[in-house]
């Protein structure tokens, strides 16, 4: 079991980074763009898992992070021409800022009020941005076709936007097994079962949660600024979508709440099966359709998700999908 | 139990394996009569296929004129193919083989499409897909695999203002689309001084209404109201009573349909007595006529239209040749083949074909830099109009040759509602009409200014949204449950009543009534389904299981009535009250809600069933063990929640357009309605709807209407944070 355990982490990030290589390695740009949606999804749906798998907070609107992440790095990018890497790592530290200073208060709610919250914070800075004229208001911001000559053209910064998005993901897997191995951990767990007795055994609910809810905020942060930094757009209504948020909440659902493998499962799978619906005629008019009914399937008969069902049927998988 | 879920998953798991299969051997979305794409190999002198790329909007919300873009496509394809094909310089005949996929009308899905068409579909050429922001997206993925690609559908002029050299832009271009309106309202009325400008926040509407303000302030006019609102904005009451004590003489802007649609429909209901009123996008569709009487007089810019008569004479007298089929031979194949009259989406999308005929037939090859060559210096006459690209690097195949041409909607003398082309003189087809009601000379502003009347109309409505709101807040009362199908429940209602109307003929509000019904056995079958097996479990499972109950309806609704936009005309009249307007349908709908809301109350209050419900949403344990059927109760109450959602939707439907995506932004007010009111309190829900609309109201008259929302949120989240129990609502 130990020896598994042990083994886990490595292994997993072995074959996350190798599946990332091959369309650099093949130089397959149609599989590049497809994968880096796929990342972009798990790093998401890792980021979400590490408040509502842990501690049991459903942080509806986590896309805000995702979102001023962007919009942060891109007007450095654009209006301050820095360059991409410092201007994705200045995105981060809005997206905390924001995490600690909102968590601080709404983390005090619980259940469906936190959930609430969450969406009212993500509306509040959509609307906000619409009419903040320095970050181009409604109209958003986007690089001219030279923007990207410092990258080597609009291929190679897709290029680089990939690879910083391929190590952003594995960054996530990588935090998301260190949480979970940890005491930090062990405590955010003791509160999703009961904050109270958890209260009472020494451990301290708010800082806690606040930590787990900071650090879900800057993967997000930066995936935002390779997202929008590769799209050479970004406008309010495609940053602070709510809809990419509930997906992301999907992808865990899919793959198991409260594990490690289970976001990259579920956001692999779930984007894998959008792609494959929409570009199949016999599913592309009724492809919403499709995929409520799988959730509903999923969630009505296999709440641990996937990850649950194989390790009831498998429990020596367990050690490897934790 | 664990073989269920066990056989669950194997179907989930061989479902998405057959998907799969299925994948790569699936021909993309075919054309009519697209003979055997892939089979004519490429053989010197022979046919081969000439493959264009480009992502519709099969769902989303450019769904509606993404499909007459690609119609327009279609036909010129199949046009083609009928003459012949394109001859090249070498002697091969390209036969046009059109491969598209759904873009969801999202920006990242278009570049990811787009990737796929030119990496590994290997197309020759690109067409755009449909709307600004998504030209946009597919222009950097374009220019990166150095394709050419003719856009139609995006007339933003931002996108091609940045050093693209391979995009061609078949639109004349937002920054030209109300100019002409002023020179129009100029020219019919001298006199007209007071403009108001109103714009959707969009990338679009903005560039739309920048351009037309120093316009507006060069031809002498006087700007007074200056404003935008926000995209999915469904009132403008407070945006109209303020353009009212305005008085302007006349009203440009809009955005798109819907808004568009529902602002028309505003201005007449509140009589703002100006002279000419010109929107976008909305008024050259002709679905802008089921708001009746108050689509008269309006005015619309519009890229081409059937009556205008663009021909080898015009193109004579402009000294350049004309080329492609005349506009009747277009309409007459448009019709034949798609059984309708094409829109100007339509004409765009076949121009952005005939663009591309032209410029391989002048090149003679498919070779990028040499099609570039043929299309920098072209400038012709077709069917839509003169085309003609910027050369200069600046701006490079922006459209400079195409002009706007104005429509207006007349009454007829048979009684009956059509358009008539206005504007360029040269190409009219009548007069402008005067608009009805609008007063002569200028207008005097109404005694009440902005605030009263603007109070009153957040009022009325915040009284409707407080129906769902009470739907809602009554589910999370009893079983803890945030209900995301709410929003998906109310668009039931409005298509409810759509279907009554439009469908049956019959009274509107008899539809409100068979909506309530519906929506409580619709609830109840919900409920069996989704939600009662994950009651009591991690807080996320019932937000999931609702989420995909919603997504199901908005597929299954999409998939039959497209997310085209609808209106049903009910005209009540309206009464004035001291400078105040109270329009019939907004008092009707707040008896309305307030009666549905005095009647849960007695059922909840003065029957025994509504007792039970209440003890089982206090202990439901202890009511069980006083023999109440707890899983009864808790159906009928999540029926009783779905039924005032529908309600409440099917009365807005009686005073809003929508779409099928509507369901979303009501949802939204609705949890801000019940977190103002205290989560669980149907009272509080009324008070917090009262408080919303009062606040939507004061706001909207005192700052800039896209602010409102912010000062929304920011209330929200402060409510949350300081009173979790609610403004207004009791303390449990």
């Amino acid at each position: 079991m130990r020896s598994t355990r042990s083994r886990f982490l490595p292994a997993t990030l072995l074959l996350v980074g190798a599946i990332a290589l091959v369309p650099v390695v093949g130089g397959n740009t149609a599989l590049r763009e497809s994968l880096f949606l796929v990342l972009v999804a798990v790093t998401l749906a890792t980021s979400v898992n590490l408040v509502m798998g842990y501690s049991g907070y459903v942080s509806f609107g986590n896309i805000v992070f995702f979102g001023l992440g962007g919009y942060v790095a891109f007007w450095l990018m654009r209006v301050g021409g820095v360059h991409f890497l410092p201007a994705a790592l200045a995105g981060v530290i809005p997206s905390v800022l924001l995490a600690v200073l909102i968590g601080l208060p709404v983390l005090r709610l619980r259940g469906a009020y936190f959930a609430l919250a969450t969406i009212g914070i993500n509306e509040a800075v959509r609307a906000f941005m619409t009419n903040f004229d320095p970050f181009g208001g409604s109209v958003g911001m986007f690089f001219s076709a030279s923007a990207y000559a410092p990258y080597g053209g609009a291929r190679g910064a897709a290029d680089l936007a990939y690879l910083v998005m391929a190590g952003v993901t594995l960054l996530a897997i990588a935090t998301s097994w260190a949480v979970k191995t940890s005491t930090f951990g062990l405590a955010l767990m003791t509160i999703r079962e009961d904050q109270d007795v958890a209260d009472v055994m020494g451990i301290n609910p708010a800082r806690m949660k606040l930590a787990a809810y900071a650090l879900s905020a800057v993967f997000p942060a930066l995936a935002g600024a390779a997202f929008f930094f590769k799209n050479g757009i970004i406008e309010p209504s495609s940053a602070f979508d709510l809809n990419r948020s509930i997906e992301s909440l999907v992808m865990v659902a899919l793959g198991g709440i409260g594990t490690v493998t289970g976001p990259l499962i579920g956001g692999s799978l779930y984007q894998w099966l959008r792609s494959v619906l929409i570009t199949n005629p016999l599913f592309a008019n009724i492809q919403l359709v499709v995929a409520g009914l799988l959730l509903l399937a999923v969630v009505q008969l296999a709440p641990s998700g996937l990850v649950g069902l194989l390790v009831r049927r498998a429990r020596v998988l367990r050690g490897a999908l934790q | 139990m664990r073989g269920i879920r066990v056989l669950a998953a194997a179907a989930v798991i061989t479902l998405a394996a057959a998907c799969g299969a299925t994948a790569p051997s699936s021909a993309p979305v075919a054309s009519p009569g697209s003979g055997e794409p892939g089979a004519g190999a490429a053989t010197t002198g022979g046919t081969r296929p000439l493959r264009i790329g480009f992502t519709a909007s099969l769902t989303g919300a450019q769904q509606v004129a993404s499909a007459k873009q690609v119609q327009g496509i279609q036909l010129w394809a199949a046009d083609v193919r009928a003459a012949g094909g394109i001859r090249l310089a070498d002697g091969t005949i390209l036969m046009p083989d059109l491969v598209s996929y759904d873009d969801e009308s999202k920006a990242d899905r278009v570049q990811a499409l787009y990737t796929r068409l030119v990496a590994e579909d290997d197309v020759d050429v690109l067409l755009s897909p449909y709307s600004s922001g998504l030209v946009k997206a597919a222009a950097v993925i374009s220019e990166q695999a150095g394709r050419i690609m003719i856009t139609a559908g995006g007339a933003d002029d931002a996108t091609m203002e940045q050093g693209y050299t391979g995009i061609y832009q078949v639109y004349t271009p937002a920054s030209r689309y109300l100019a002409g309106a002023i020179d129009l309202a100029l020219a019919a009325d001298p006199s007209i001084r007071r403009i108001a400008i109103v714009n959707e926040k969009d990338a679009f509407s903005t560039s739309v209404a920048t351009a037309a303000k120093p316009y507006a302030a060069s031809r002498g006019l006087t700007v007074v109201v200056d404003e935008g609102y926000d995209s999915g904005t469904t009132d403008f009451s407070a945006l109209v009573d303020k353009i009212a004590a305005a008085a302007p003489d006349a009203v440009i802007g809009g955005g798109h349909f819907q808004d568009g649609q529902t602002f028309a429909r505003q201005l007449a209901e509140k009589q703002v007595p100006a002279r000419f009123v010109a929107l976008l996008v909305a008024p050259p569709e002709p679905t802008f006529a089921e708001i009746g009487d108050a689509a008269v007089g309006v005015v619309g810019p519009s890229q081409w239209e059937p009556s205008v008569d663009y021909s080898p004479a015009t193109a004579a007298g402009l000294g350049i040749p004309y080329y492609g089929p005349t506009g009747q031979a277009f309409t007459a194949g448009y019709t034949a083949a798609f059984g309708a009259a094409p829109s100007y989406h339509a004409a765009g999308g076949y121009a952005a074909g005939l663009t591309l005929q032209l410029a391989i037939e002048t090149a003679g090859t498919l070779d990028s830099a040499t099609l570039r060559a043929a299309l920098d210096p072209m400038d012709v006459e077709t069917f839509f109009g003169r085309l003609h690209f910027s050369a200069e690097a600046a701006s490079h195949g922006k459209q400079l040759g195409h002009q706007m041409v104005y429509i207006q909607w007349q009454r007829q003398a048979d009684g009956s509602l059509a358009t008539a082309v206005v504007w360029p003189p040269d190409v009219r087809t009548a007069g402008l009409a005067p608009r009805p009601g609008a007063a002569a000379g200028g207008g005097d502003a109404p005694l009440a200014g902005a605030l009263l009347p603007s109070l009153v109309d957040g009022l009325l409505l915040g009284l409707v949204y407080a129906l769902a709101a009470i739907g809602l807040t009554l589910i999370f009362g009893i079983m803890r449950v945030v209900n995301l199908a709410h929003g998906a429940a109310m668009t039931m209602g409005m298509f409810i009543v759509l279907g009554v109307t439009a469908g049956l003929g019959l009274n509107p509000y008899l539809g409100v009534a068979i909506a309530a019904a519906v929506g409580l056995v619709a609830g109840v079958i919900v409920y069996a389904l989704a939600v009662h097996r994950v009651l009591g479990g991690a807080d996320v499972m019932p937000l999931l299981s609702t989420f995909a109950v919603n997504l199901v309806v908005v597929g299954l609704a999409t998939a039959a009535f497209t997310t085209s936009p609808r209106a049903v005309d009910v005209d009540l009249g309206a009464m004035r009250v001291a400078g105040i307007t109270l329009l019939g349908t907004h008092v009707v709908a707040v008896a309305v809600s307030l009666a549905a809301a005095g009647l849960l109350w007695a059922f909840l209050y003065r029957t025994r069933t509504g007792k039970s419900v209440r003890a089982v949403a206090t202990d439901r344990a202890a009511a069980e063990l006083m023999g109440i059927d707890a899983r009864r109760m808790l159906a009928l109450s999540f029926g009783i929640g779905i039924a005032l959602a529908m309600t409440a939707g099917a009365l807005l439907a009686t005073m809003f357009s929508f779409t099928v995506l509507a369901g979303d932004a009501y949802q939204t007010k609705s949890f801000v309605i019940v977190v103002l009111g205290g989560l669980g309190s149907p009272l509080g829900a009324l008070l917090g709807g009262l408080g919303l609309g009062l606040l939507e109201g004061a706001a909207g008259a005192m700052m800039p209407v896209s602010w409102v929302p912010v000062l929304e949120y920011l209330l929200f989240i402060a409510v949350l944070v300081i009173r979790p129990a609610g403004l207004m609502g009791n303390r449990r």
